[in-house]
């Protein structure tokens, strides 16, 4: 008896599994977007999307074609308004998986970008570890541009950003790491800038953001600091000028090979210091000199005078001008100090902070070359 | 004459008449007749002329013969016996022993003049390899029991047979090492084996069905075997051989899940290429499983766990497809499983063709008309190659079958219907015995020492039998 | 029927029922109640655990290959021992029934947007009952299978979480100040330990001798650096202010990062889904189990296998009674209290009877 009402149970739930596949959707059947642009254009939030346009390969040739690109503009009081919006004009759901950047810009950067993080945040299409960047055009503008390096604008920003990044010349702070920032309070972050430059997409330095809103720019030469303090692995290179013939220039690749920070709190007055032990490998002199010792002792000066220089001053900028601890100070002092972290006002006591900052070079080769070889004749 | 004459007298007339078959050479000597009752059709016409007619003839020319003298000194047959039930004639006229009758002798002579067709011993056709001795079994018994009989000359090698059928009368024997196989194992084949109740054995496969457990069972419990090496090996192992007389595949009891992926190359073979074969079966075997499932399951489910360049080279091989990823996979797996089943139907001759023919149509054609998509014929003819490299090819059935189950569940529930159905194969993977051993020992119960010597199939480091047959002798050195 | 198991099958019971759907939450709960320095209350939850882990084997040890069912009853009579049973077979069905709801909620919730929870349930309740009927030895050896391949994927996951979070975010690894706190937190973290209570429900054999003390022992402390490992690899990724927000917080963490080393399976996802769906799975069929056994003692008269349908048919039925993900969270929140009696009361009257009567030298 049981059985016969099992068996038939069983052929039941197989058909009305079998008649309904619910969440069943083929991947050529979606509305693959790229990269996201997000504006605001008066009162209303412009999304522009840039899209993968999948095209049948031409007949006779049996390669698949790289996918082509199609551009789509909705705008919305919202985001559900402008998203109601984008969805009526494409063809397929929209599918957010391949998604490589998004790309805010200056006027909604102003007005504050955190709505729009949380919402990649929660909602579950967005990948969480998706590229964002500022842009100084509007974002319409600059995903429409043809590009011929790439396969569209969202992969161009993407492959740039990561392969600076990659080589320690930028930073690629993705969504969540923005997320964790914004979760932290009390402190500010950099995300790259970029923008058109003679008809390319270039990238321009760092947006500053305070609050998650844009309060500033760093230009593309004055990142070193920043990176000296945040990137992962920064392999920048400096250029000394010789301290005895100042024509002659070195160039070197610096390496960082400890990075530490400490911090105190002494008189109601947070101190950071800031220890960095550089390596510097020579790349090449302009004109090729004798190097002895105590020239290299007064390079090695030279470069950590230069590299402290350019943290000193950025840090102080962001104390004075952006008024925000853009480097997440704030994680190695509650680190550190857990129990004075929660008394203070973090953001009070950035801005007051004593910063000291050293830096030791070390020269640890020159590129194979002798420049001391003596000459026969 | 006695009373028994009368009643074999009774028989050569029922014989005479012709309508079993039955010959009989009526042969008049010195004193008295003598009759030979033989099958045409199973008895080697020259040794019974030779051995039999012809010595009976010239010796009874001068002297008188008794059913003795000629039993003893007169008939030059090695296989010869005396009996005097009248009712056991037929049977041993049917097993194609050649009767010898005198009219007045109360005994009559059985002389095996047993002819039979047989094939040479060949190559392995079933389970071929690189390395390893080329004379695998055949259907004739007595050659397969030879083949063993000259690897193990091991005083302990035992030959339980058995008859088995009620109509067909087969041989059956069984063969192991009396010292090593674990004597459960042989007292529970042999009960089974007698339990057999069956009018006729054609194949080792019938034999196979009857010893294993649930006719329900997805996986096979016992494992064919036709090179004779192997079974010596297994033999050596401490398990079981059954023989089965008409069958050129003998069968292997107990045998675990993991070791139809073993062949005889891993043990004669290097250690690392031993190990590397064994994971490249073992993933084969994943891939021919999962494969076409996780395909559906990326394509259309869960897109976003490829990177974005993946998935936009699949969507563009996609685009022409008319179908959805579901139908094209399950189209696909279908059509080269049919080429599969054809190829094994096909004649010799013909078996070429078909291959061009599928790989034209499927490979070419279906593409080039973008009713299937590139990537996905790629899958297919992998999943498909996949599930040829097993040694023992009968554990590959399940998972083919099983494939399709995998995408069904896949195509509804995505990954969650992946995992869940491929919990459903390892539970029922787990629940299996084979003779009382776990089919998935020695990974699950696990044993260490077991798994080693498995994956390096080393006669070096092997020092023990597998702890999970639990042998009588358990050391190999 | 012999039952018997392993050793190394008892622990990885053990790590079945423990690792399940708990993980999903772990870091959240942890960083919620303990901060960065949550891993001290995970360690002295650890202790607490092995001293309750000890009592119940000890009585599984003593009692050879008997259930807390035979054992009990002879330790405090019928009448006990039926309300002993009555609250365990309510516990581990309550158990079985809210963790198949809430993993399919939560399946629903990330995965399978569209799928009702009913099919999802049937789907898991279908599955959970051919594991169930094949009866403990099969459990065992799924679990010890799974639980391989869930360590597997769980050190790649989490090692390649490492290299993208960073170090800051752990610290600091300990404050003075808040000793207090990550004792009161401990509370909070012996719930992720709730199962171990399996262990009476499992008869020892012969074979099972001392070793076995060492082999769960080992487990405990093995799926604590789990715990320890899960929790600090998602918070060095997200940051501890981050991580309180999300009940899916090992999801979320994983669905975070993208390791292009990794080319194909850079996006963690797939392994990590797979993984955590036989995780559960685990867990689900072990809960079941343990109230189909304990029911078939009361009922001897009726088959294992129809005892099986009806809890599985029942269990299915109450998994679809709460309306709200909420709902859910709230009965496993009080199950959580419940589990203390069913873990630690119980087996500790049991345990200090047997001492007290001296029972287990008698039974040597």
């Amino acid at each position: 008896m049981i059985r016969k009402c099992s068996n038939l149970l069983i052929i039941f739930i197989a058909s009305l599994m079998l008649t309904s596949c619910w969440d069943y959707g083929d991947i050529d059947k979606k509305s693959m977007t790229i990269s996201i642009g997000i504006e605001q254009i008066g009162d209303k939030v412009q999304f522009s999307g840039e899209l993968a346009k999948l095209t049948p390969s031409k007949e006779g040739t049996e390669k698949a074609q790289t996918a082509q690109i199609y551009h789509t503009v909705s705008y919305g009081k919202n985001f559900e308004d402008a998203r109601i919006h984008n969805d009526v004009i494409n063809p397929f759901p929209v599918f957010l998986g391949v998604t490589r950047v998004v790309v805010f810009g200056t006027n909604y950067a102003k007005k504050g970008i955190e709505p729009y993080l949380n919402r990649i945040g929660s909602i579950y299409d967005y990948r969480k570890n998706l590229l964002s960047v500022v842009s100084r055009e509007k974002p319409k503008a600059l995903l429409n541009i043809k590009v011929e390096k790439d396969i569209s604008v969202g992969f161009l920003i993407e492959n740039m950003i990561n392969s600076l990044a990659n080589s320690g010349k930028t930073l690629y702070p993705n969504i969540g790491e923005l997320l964790s920032n914004i979760a932290l309070g009390k402190v500010g972050y950099v995300i790259p800038y970029v923008g058109i430059e003679h008809d390319h997409i270039a990238y321009l330095g760092f947006a500053v953001m305070k609050d998650s809103k844009l309060v500033g720019m760093i230009d593309l030469v004055d990142t070193d600091g920043v990176l000296y303090l945040l990137a992962e692995k920064p392999r920048l290179v400096e250029a000394i000028p010789d301290p005895e013939k100042e024509e002659n220039i070195y160039s070197f690749r610096t390496v960082i090979k400890k990075r530490k920070i400490k911090t105190n709190y002494i008189d109601k007055k947070v101190e950071i210091n800031i220890d960095l032990d550089l390596y510097a490998a020579l790349q090449y002199q302009y004109h090729v000199a004798p190097l002895s010792d105590k020239k290299i002792k007064k390079l090695e000066e030279r470069i950590s005078e230069k590299v402290k220089e350019d943290i000193g001053s950025i840090i102080k900028r962001a104390q004075k001008e952006f008024q925000c601890d853009i480097f997440q100070f704030a994680r190695y002092f509650r680190a550190q100090h857990p129990n004075i972290y929660k008394k203070i006002k973090w953001e009070e006591a950035f801005k007051d902070a004593a910063v000291n900052v050293t830096v030791q070079t070390k020269i640890i080769n020159k590129n194979l070359e002798d420049p001391n070889a003596k000459k026969k004749y | 004459m006695k009373r028994k004459n009368k009643l074999f007298v009774e028989k050569i007339k029922t014989f005479s008449e012709g309508k079993f078959g039955v010959s009989v050479r009526k042969l008049t000597i010195l004193n008295e007749e003598a009759f030979i009752l033989y099958i045409q059709e199973l008895t080697d016409g020259k040794i019974l002329s030779d051995s039999i007619i012809k010595p009976i003839l010239q010796n009874g020319k001068d002297t008188m013969l008794t059913i003795d003298k000629i039993f003893s000194s007169v008939i030059y047959i090695d296989d010869i016996s005396m009996d005097d039930d009248e009712n056991k004639i037929e049977d041993y006229i049917l097993k194609g022993k050649s009767i010898i009758i005198l009219s007045n002798s109360e005994k009559y002579i059985i002389a095996n003049t047993l002819k039979i067709e047989k094939r040479a011993v060949s190559a392995p056709q079933v389970e071929t390899t690189l390395r390893g001795p080329r004379d695998s079994f055949t259907e004739n018994m007595d050659t397969n029991l030879s083949l063993i009989r000259y690897r193990i000359k091991d005083p302990s090698l035992r030959m339980d047979n058995f008859v088995i059928g009620r109509r067909t009368k087969t041989n059956v024997a069984v063969v192991y090492i009396e010292d090593i196989a674990n004597k459960k194992h042989v007292d529970e084949v042999k009960k089974r084996l007698d339990e057999i109740d069956i009018d006729g054995v054609l194949e080792s496969g019938y034999i196979q069905k009857f010893i294993l457990n649930n006719t329900f069972d997805l996986f096979p419990q016992a494992g064919i075997v036709e090179q004779s090496d192997t079974a010596c090996q297994n033999i050596l192992e401490g398990k079981l051989c059954i023989i089965v007389e008409g069958s050129n595949l003998a069968l292997v009891v107990p045998k675990t899940f993991i070791e139809f992926l073993d062949t005889g190359d891993d043990h004669y073979e290097n250690l690392y290429l031993a190990i590397f074969s064994k994971m490249l079966r073992f993933s084969a075997l994943g891939i021919a499983l999962t494969l076409s499932a996780l395909y559906v399951a990326v394509v259309s489910f869960h897109s976003d766990i490829l990177p974005p360049q993946y998935i936009l080279a699949i969507a563009t091989s996609r685009v022409t497809v008319p179908f959805n990823a579901f139908l094209e996979v399950i189209a696909m797996e279908f059509i080269t499983e049919v080429l599969r089943e054809a190829s094994i139907r096909l004649p010799q001759q013909v078996g070429a063709a078909i291959s061009i023919v599928g790989a034209i149509v499927i490979g070419q054609a279906a593409v080039a008309a973008g009713l299937i998509s590139p990537l996905m014929v790629i899958i297919a003819s992998l999943s498909m190659m996949c599930s040829f490299v097993a040694a023992d090819y009968t554990i590959m059935n399940p998972i083919r079958i099983l494939k399709f189950m995998m995408i069904f569940i896949t195509g509804i529930f995505g990954i969650f219907g992946f995992t869940l159905g491929f919990t459903f194969i390892i539970i029922n993977l787990c629940s299996q015995t084979s003779f009382g051993i776990p089919y998935f020992a020695p990974i699950a119960p696990f044993n260490f020492q077991d798994l080693k010597n498995y994956i390096f199939s080393d006669v070096n480091l092997e020092r023990k039998r597998p702890k999970f047959l639990n042998t009588i002798d358990k050391t190999r050195k | 029927m012999n039952e018997s198991l392993t050793n190394r099958q008892i622990a990885f019971i053990i790590f079945g029922v423990l690792i399940g759907y708990g993980v999903m939450e772990l870091p959240k709960n942890v960083a919620e109640n303990a901060g960065t320095g949550g891993w001290l209350s995970l360690l002295i939850a650890t202790a607490i655990t092995i001293i309750f882990a000890y009592m119940i084997t000890y009585l599984s040890y003593v009692y050879k290959n008997k259930t807390i069912y035979e054992y009990s009853e002879r330790l405090t009579g019928k009448f006990i021992t039926h309300i002993f049973m009555i609250i365990y077979i309510f516990y581990y069905f309550l158990g079985f029934t809210m963790i198949t709801r809430v993993s399919c909620e939560t399946i629903k919730l990330t995965i399978l947007l569209k799928t009702p929870i009913w099919v999802l349930s049937l789907l898991f309740s279908f599955v959970i009952y051919y594991a169930v009927i094949k009866r403990l030895r099969v459990i065992a050896r799924v679990c010890e299978i799974y639980g391989i391949f869930i360590i597997i994927a769980a050190l790649l996951i989490h090692t390649s979480l490492f290299t993208q979070g960073k170090l800051i975010n752990l610290r600091p690894f300990f404050v003075l100040e808040d000793l207090p706190l990550y004792f009161k937190s401990t509370l909070n973290m012996i719930f992720p330990f709730l199962g171990i209570e399996i262990l009476t429900i499992i008869p020892f054999a012969k074979k099972n001798h001392k070793k076995v003390f060492k082999y769960i022992t080992l487990m405990i402390v093995c799926i604590s650096f789990f715990y320890i490992m899960i929790v600090e690899s998602c918070i060095s990724v997200m940051g501890v202010d981050e991580i309180v927000h999300y009940n899916d917080a090992l999801y979320a963490t994983i669905r975070r990062v993208d390791i292009p080393a990794f080319q194909v399976i850079r996006r963690l996802d797939g392994i990590f889904l797979i993984a955590w769906i036989m995780a559960i799975f685990c867990t689900i069929t072990i809960w079941c189990y343990g109230a189909i056994v304990l029911l078939s003692k009361l009922f001897k008269k009726i088959h294992f296998n129809l005892l099986a349908f009806i809890v599985v048919f029942m269990g299915y039925i109450v998994s679809q009674m709460p309306t709200t993900y909420d709902q859910v969270k709230k009965v496993l929140d009080y199950m959580s209290y419940y589990g203390l009696v069913v873990m630690g009361i119980i087996p500790t009257i049991l345990f200090f009877i047997t001492k007290v009567k001296k029972y287990d030298k008698k039974m040597q």
